[in-house]
This record gives C-alpha cells, sequence and structure tokens, in this order.
C-alpha cells in the first residue's frame, strides 16, 4: 500500500494543486515513485494544465461512471517516477453516491507506488472530508490572509466533526447529530461536544482523545510575502492543538513569487522551469521533511 | 532553519481536553527544558491574540482572554519551581533509602498508598519542591496522590507513571512498588466506577 497524503482545505487559490504537484515532482527527484490523483470533483481540476496537459483522453470520470480500471487512467509525465491520474473535467459532485468513495478508496489503497498524493480540491462536501480523512497524512495548505485561514479552520472543524461521528457507535452518533441541532451552541466547538458526550461515554471520549494522537495533520504556509508571515505556521499549530487537541506538524512555508503564474501559463511545472528559485529549496525541503516525518523548527 | 521533531507534539501527556496540568495546557511534554517552556509560552500568547488573522472562526475576543490568562497561569506555575536537578542531586537522592524496618512500619500502619508515600517522603527529609522539581511533577498532583484525591488525578495510564517514578525515588523496591500500584489502582477504579 503506497503512503497516501491528501491535500485539502478549504477556498480555492491556496495554492493546494501547486503544492500537490510540485510535492509530487520533489518526492521523485528523491527516487521515490509518486503518483497524484487529481480529486478535484466539482469542475476545478487543473493537475493536468500545470503539466502542459490540455485534453486527457481518460480521467477519473471514466472511472466514477464507467468503472475503469484506475491503473488504466495512469498518465505518465516528463517527470520520471511521476503519473498524473487527471481529474474529472465537469462537476461530478451530485452524481456520486457514497458507495462509489469506499470503491475509490480501495482502488486507490492498491494502486503500486510509493507515495500517492491526492489533491482534494476546493470544497467542504462529505465526500471530499472523508476522503481528506482517509489519507495517512493530511496536509492543510494555509495562506497569511485571514479568509484562508478562516476557510482552512472550518474546513478542519468539519473534518473533526465527520471524523469523531466515523468511530462512533449508533447511540453517540446520534448523541452527536442532537449537539448540532441544540440551537444554543453557536460556534460549536470540539470542546463542548466532548463535554457533553463525556457524560454519557466517557471511554468513548478518551479513546477518541488518544486517538486524535495519531491524526498526522500537516500544514504548510504558502505565499510568504513578508517575513512576519512566517509566524503564522506556528501559530497555526498552536491554534489547532487548543481548539482541536490536534497538534500539526509544520511543514513549512512557501514564499510567495510571481514566476508561479508564470510557469503555470507556460504548462510546465515550477520545480522543473526555476529548480534554483527559494520556492523550488522550499518545496525540496518539505518534500524530505514529508519523507523523514520530521518538521520544520523555527530557531 | 533546522530540522526536529515536532515540538513534543506526539508525545505531550494528557488528553488534551481541558485539564489543570499546566504541562498539557501549554502543549509539551513533562520533559521540557526550560527554553522549551518559555518557547511554548510564547508562541501561544501570540497565538491567541485576538488581531491574528482568521482566529474568530473559532474564538471570540472574550474566550481568547480567558486561554490567554490560563496560559499565563500555567507558565508562571512551571517557573516557579526551582531549576531542575542534575546528574548529581539524583544520586544525592539515591543516597537516601529507608531501612527494612522502617518501611515495614510504615506498611503495617496504613498500607501502601499515598499516605505511605508521604510518611516515606518525610522520613527521607524530602520536600515537596524537590520532588517536584525532580520528578517534573506539579506540587498539586504530587499533594493528590498523596492523599489519593482522584479527582485531581489524571487518568490511570499517566498516574501509574507518576507512582512508579514516586516509588523509584522513594527507594521502594520492585516487590512493594508492584504492591503499590495495585492497591492505588483498586482504590482508583473504585472511586472511578461511583463518579
Amino acid at each position: 500500500m503506497p503512503l497516501s497524503l491528501s491535500v485539502g482545505g478549504g477556498k480555492g487559490g491556496t495554492g493546494k494543486s501547486f503544492f500537490a504537484l510540485n510535492l509530487g515532482i520533489a518526492l521523485s527527484e528523491s527516487g521515490k515513485n509518486v503518483i497524484l490523483c487529481d480529486l478535484d470533483l466539482a469542475g476545478g481540476a487543473n493537475l493536468h494544465t500545470f503539466l502542459g496537459i490540455p485534453y486527457p483522453e481518460k480521467t477519473l470520470e471514466d472511472f466514477l461512471l464507467s468503472k475503469s480500471p484506475l491503473e488504466s487512467l495512469l498518465l505518465p509525465t516528463y517527470v520520471k517516477g511521476l503519473k498524473l491520474i487527471p481529474g474529472a473535467l465537469s462537476n461530478l459532485s451530485d452524481k456520486l453516491k457514497y458507495f462509489e468513495k469506499t470503491r475509490l478508496q480501495r482502488s486507490l489503497n492498491l494502486l503500486r507506488t510509493d507515495y500517492l498524493i491526492v489533491d482534494l480540491g476546493a470544497g467542504i462536501s462529505p465526500f471530499i472530508l472523508d476522503l481528506f480523512l482517509w489519507a495517512q497524512k493530511k496536509i492543510v495548505v494555509i495562506t497569511p490572509e485571514a479568509t484562508t485561514l478562516e476557510n482552512v479552520y472550518r474546513f478542519l472543524r468539519g473534518a473533526y466533526f465527520r471524523y469523531i461521528r466515523k468511530g462512533a457507535n449508533e447511540r453517540v452518533r446520534r448523541l452527536i447529530d442532537e449537539f448540532f441541532m441544540d440551537h444554543n451552541f453557536s460556534l460549536k466547538k470540539p470542546q463542548e461536544l466532548l463535554n457533553r458526550l463525556r457524560v454519557f461515554d466517557e471511554a468513548f471520549v478518551h479513546r477518541f482523545v488518544a486517538s486524535l494522537k495519531e491524526f498526522d495533520l500537516n500544514v504548510v504556509l504558502n505565499q510568504v510575502k513578508r517575513p512576519e508571515e512566517r509566524e503564522l505556521g506556528p501559530s497555526f499549530k498552536m491554534v489547532c492543538y487548543k481548539y482541536f487537541g490536534i497538534m500539526p506538524k509544520y511543514l513549512g512555508y512557501i514564499p510567495f513569487d510571481i514566476k508561479v503564474s508564470f510557469s503555470i501559463n507556460r504548462g510546465r511545472p515550477f520545480l522543473i522551469e526555476y529548480p534554483y528559485a527559494e520556492v523550488a529549496q522550499c518545496m525540496r525541503e518539505i518534500a524530505s521533511r514529508v519523507i523523514s516525518g520530521k518538521e520544520m523548527v523555527l530557531t | 532553519m533546522y530540522e526536529g521533531n515536532s515540538l513534543k507534539g506526539n508525545q505531550w501527556k494528557g488528553d488534551g481536553i481541558d485539564l489543570e496540568d499546566p504541562y498539557e495546557i501549554l502543549g509539551i511534554s513533562e520533559n521540557a527544558s526550560e527554553l522549551e517552556i518559555e518557547e511554548a509560552f510564547q508562541r501561544l500568547m501570540k497565538a491567541l491574540d485576538p488581531s491574528n488573522p482568521g482566529i474568530w472562526a473559532l474564538w471570540t475576543p472574550e474566550e481568547l482572554n480567558q486561554l490567554r490568562e490560563k496560559v499565563q497561569r500555567a507558565f508562571s506555575e512551571l517557573m516557579q519551581r526551582k531549576p531542575l536537578c542534575d546528574k548529581e542531586s539524583f544520586s544525592f537522592f539515591k543516597k537516601r533509602t529507608l531501612s527494612r524496618e522502617t518501611l515495614e512500619l510504615i506498611k503495617a500502619k496504613k498500607g501502601l498508598g499515598g499516605e505511605a508515600l508521604k510518611d516515606i517522603r518525610e522520613h527521607l527529609n524530602l520536600s515537596l519542591e524537590e520532588v517536584s522539581s525532580f520528578l517534573k511533577i506539579t506540587k498539586k498532583t504530587l499533594i493528590a496522590l498523596e492523599n489519593e484525591d482522584f479527582n485531581n488525578l489524571p487518568p490511570w495510564v499517566y498516574l501509574k507513571g507518576f507512582l512508579r517514578a514516586y516509588a523509584k525515588l522513594l527507594g521502594i523496591e520492585e516487590e512493594e512498588e508492584e504492591e503499590l500500584l495495585k492497591s492505588f489502582e483498586e482504590r482508583y477504579q473504585k472511586f472511578r466506577s461511583r463518579t
């Protein structure tokens, strides 16, 4: 089974696809086999564009609607060791059923490769949240703007509540659903839910909280324009710990660089076009941290 | 920049829920150095600043101030301890052990529990501060341990560790250590089943 990484986090424009792609490239440069899977199902699939492939013949749509095996969709790229499963070109979000997701997860697990990077695109639907949670390493991409941070927090809240519901028995699930229907809880903090559940099933809460230590959440701070903004990486870590009880690993930051948009328009990935730019160096450092499981520490 | 393991991210104790333990509030392990404690404190204060972008999606400014106060108190508590003991002090501690007779006497009096630990500690002329600073357990927890005040003690999986460390420090040997743990656990489970 490959090591699966999901890249998610709310709204568009934070650089999830850019990050997913260049992480894949950096990992293959280290000699690993990587499959990049474009799971943006709301019509925003772009990974093939980044790679200069204008019209992929077969896409994930063929897997989801025509039952083509995932292996048949693998496209080689001009980066050795990196293959792409192009995303569906139309909006499929309302056509998918629950069992499709389990079939997808099963097929993804069977792919033969070292790393499997799944780009989830924008959104916060249960389908996306489940796929985010399915991966071993869950990565969110944030930028220094208040709006993207808000969206990532909301995304993580959705993921958290989805996660706790998954592991619960029917009785606890009913309690969780009741909690959400209670109009007094306006901001609906995880803490409040846990306190409520503790009264009914302390063992469950204890187990759940222990399981959060294995959650393997990772954060990347993208499009940093000023040195002060780098603090937002460690800051995000602490906020996550305080609010969710999850301590993410800070994988690193990537500076803003106008050349990113140039490379996109050329259909050439950034790491290939500008291998000596600071962005490229940061990406490689992040890739090595993904491999080693360590995180970035600010001195 | 240098590479490092997560700032105790995967080793922090406690169950992350609102306990009163200062290490847990700061999100660090009990082995944290003074420098690490200070860094964690500063990072948290900065992170919980109401002017941080996006943070209002999670807490109101009032809630943030409450959280910051809690963090400040946790930090003060940790900083009030004496400096951590070095290797020399450990061997100094090691030299003090109870005679077999005294231990038997204490055992006979009230069995092996929190009170016995207190008795032994006092016999060895160890203050709560010394033990707290050496074992890196807060004084509050030590007192709760000696009083078997389960309301103020962490879950068994952590309590067990404290008891072992404390027993070792007091020179309690293996057999007695197991006895101590067993009787403690019995009373702990009884308490748990009542609440």
